[in-house]
């Protein structure tokens, strides 16, 4: 009895010691544990960017239009706030109200829709982007005549529509072209010339888009570059915008994939990967949050999702006359508008200097 | 008496016995033709891409030590850009630092290089190191944030085609599918449809080489 206690004592001393050395090791290394610890190593963890501070909301959903189409694909307002859609192979005309108008049908898919303002020479006139053509639709819905696009397999992706010139951005060739009205190209954006400090587009997918303010100043996106950039005929006057995960900044490899502009000259933009639709003042600061995934009903399990009947839910964004964001909700077939909850930044101050 | 009953037992049995063997021969020459006929192509199993959710079971459930299923960069469809949303964790901050925090890749598996400067921006070549890929999908859904060019395959050189795929009874989505072994990968719809396009428009003989060796859709 008395031989076997130092020996059960020294058995013990080790037994504790392996102990608190297996302890040490398993806290030490971060592989080891759980299963559920080594799983969350391969998840993407994206919940702060997903989920979106309601302080910086700054607009409500108004209404939303149902539309009579399974693939939309993009969308402008025209005169009077008429809604106009494109997808399967179709133009269609809604009334401010919803109430759908008519259909233009074409031999292929569109890819871009632009419509021209009381200040453009043919006021109401829609410009559909083909597969290589340009048709010109009246707003009675005919096809009044077509442009060739030229290029090697042109990717027609966005039409804006200025007082005298009709922008068309082909992400393919990574040009933005300006055509006159008798159709004619009289002005390439993005033809590099570095001595101009012009170095051209950065396009790395087929979201590609422009837009025209009442001073026919265009606005591209350089998705590449994760900013906007300001162009009077071919010349580069400003840029703005960076890339961060942060709300104020632009997400990924490649953002803005959509972008339109309020009759105030602010701008509202569309971000895919994480969908967000912000607005920016005119000098591109950060303004307030349109809608976030969640409001645009999106679900976290769906953000990252390479399925590809999920992962390819990029949301066009259009303006009306009142102020209102239309954002167009290809999944549910949908057009959302949101209307403002709070003044603008440019308000606030006019508001001030006037006080 | 005895000896006409025992012959004409003896003559019913070959009688019988002739059937038997007739109806046995005949049984075995049909399931001889029908077996020819209706002899199975060989099948491997394989990852639809269009229907995989990246869930990282591909890197736990296979039978062999180190998963057969690797991740692939479809550079039709992206894979040059600055900012690689399946190379960077999406908390990255400017300027870009490529230290082992901020991949995204738990094995640091995706290669980033520099390949030139273009329109002011550098562009860098995403490249997968087999070697160091488990097949986790991590890259797969950051990846999908943007283009969707990253994508999972099994590996044929090292798959051991068990009959029942481990990985394929605990895929959540049902994207293992068994495809002819003559034509074992599969592309993604979207890749397809550009690879198809350059194919015709620019008759590459690349894009048609490839759209040849894998299995479509079309």
């Amino acid at each position: 009895m008395q031989r076997d206690t130092p020996k059960f004592g020294v058995l013990a001393v080790i037994a504790v010691l392996a102990g608190i050395s297996a302890l040490m090791i398993s806290r030490s290394d971060r592989w080891s544990g759980s299963s559920e610890r080594t799983a969350s190593a391969y998840d993407l963890r994206l919940d702060d960017l997903i989920e979106i501070d309601p302080e910086l909301i700054g607009f409500q959903l108004d209404h939303s239009v149902n539309l009579k189409l399974d693939r939309p694909r993009g969308i402008c307002v025209g005169i009077d706030d008429r809604l106009i859609v494109i997808g399967d192979s179709q133009l269609q005309q809604y009334d401010a109200s919803g109430t759908f108008i008519n259909a233009s049908r074409f031999n292929s898919e569109p890819r871009a829709v632009g419509t021209g303002s009381t200040r453009h020479h043919t006021p109401g006139r829609m410009y559909v982007g083909l597969d290589h053509q340009i048709a010109l639709v009246d707003s009675n819905g005919q096809i009044a005549e077509s442009w060739k696009v030229p290029g090697d397999a042109p990717e027609i992706t966005s039409i804006a529509v200025g007082t005298d010139l009709i922008w068309v951005a082909d992400a393919a060739n990574r040009l933005v072209m300006g055509y006159d009205r008798d159709g004619k190209i009289t002005d390439r954006v993005g033809v590099p010339k570095p001595d101009r400090d012009t170095p051209g587009f950065v396009v790395p997918s087929a979201c590609f888009d422009v837009a025209v303010d009442d001073e026919n100043l265009l606005h591209v996106v350089n998705p590449g570059r994760l900013r906007v950039e300001a162009y009077s005929g071919s010349r580069l006057e400003s840029f703005w915008g960076e890339p961060s995960p942060r709300i104020d900044g632009f997400f990924g490899c490649c953002n803005p994939s959509h972008l339109s502009m309020m009759p105030s000259g602010e701008f509202v933009t569309s971000e895919k990967g994480i969908p967000r639709i912000k607005l920016y003042s005119p000098q591109g600061d950060f303004e307030c949050v349109v809608a976030g995934p969640f409001e645009l009903g999106l679900r976290k399990s769906e953000i990252g999702d390479p399925r590809s009947s999920i992962e390819q839910a990029v949301y066009d964004v259009a303006t009306d006359q009142h102020g209102r964001v239309l954002v167009l909700d290809p999944k549910r077939k949908r057009v959302l508008y949101y209307k403002r909850t709070r003044p603008s930044t440019q308000e606030l101050n006019s508001k001030e200097k006037a006080s | 008496m005895n000896n006409e009953a025992s012959q004409k037992d003896r003559r019913s049995f070959m009688a019988d016995a002739a059937r038997v063997s007739a109806i046995v021969g005949a049984a075995t020459f049909g399931g001889f033709l029908a077996g020819r006929k209706s002899h199975a192509a060989e099948v491997r199993w394989q990852i639809d891409p269009d229907k995989c959710v990246g869930c990282g079971k591909c890197a736990s459930e296979c039978v062999l030590d180190e998963s057969a299923v690797k991740c692939i960069q479809m550079f039709d469809m992206c894979g040059f850009c600055d900012l690689c949303t399946g190379y960077f964790d999406p908390h990255y901050e400017q300027p870009l630092n490529t230290a082992a925090e901020n991949h995204l890749c738990p094995t640091n598996a995706v290669i980033r290089t520099f390949i030139e400067t273009q329109a002011g921006n550098k562009y860098y070549e995403y490249t997968i190191d087999v070697e160091q890929c488990i097949g986790c999908a991590k890259c797969v859904k950051g990846c999908a944030l943007m283009n969707g060019s990253l994508y999972l395959q099994v590996m044929h050189d090292r798959c051991v085609n068990c009959n029942e795929c481990a990985i394929a009874v605990a895929c959540p989505s049902h994207a293992f599918v068994n495809v002819s072994a003559e034509k074992p990968y599969r592309l993604k719809k979207q890749a397809e449809h550009i690879i198809r396009r350059k194919a015709i428009e620019k008759d590459d003989k690349e894009a048609k080489e490839l759209i040849d060796r894998v299995e479509t859709f079309s």
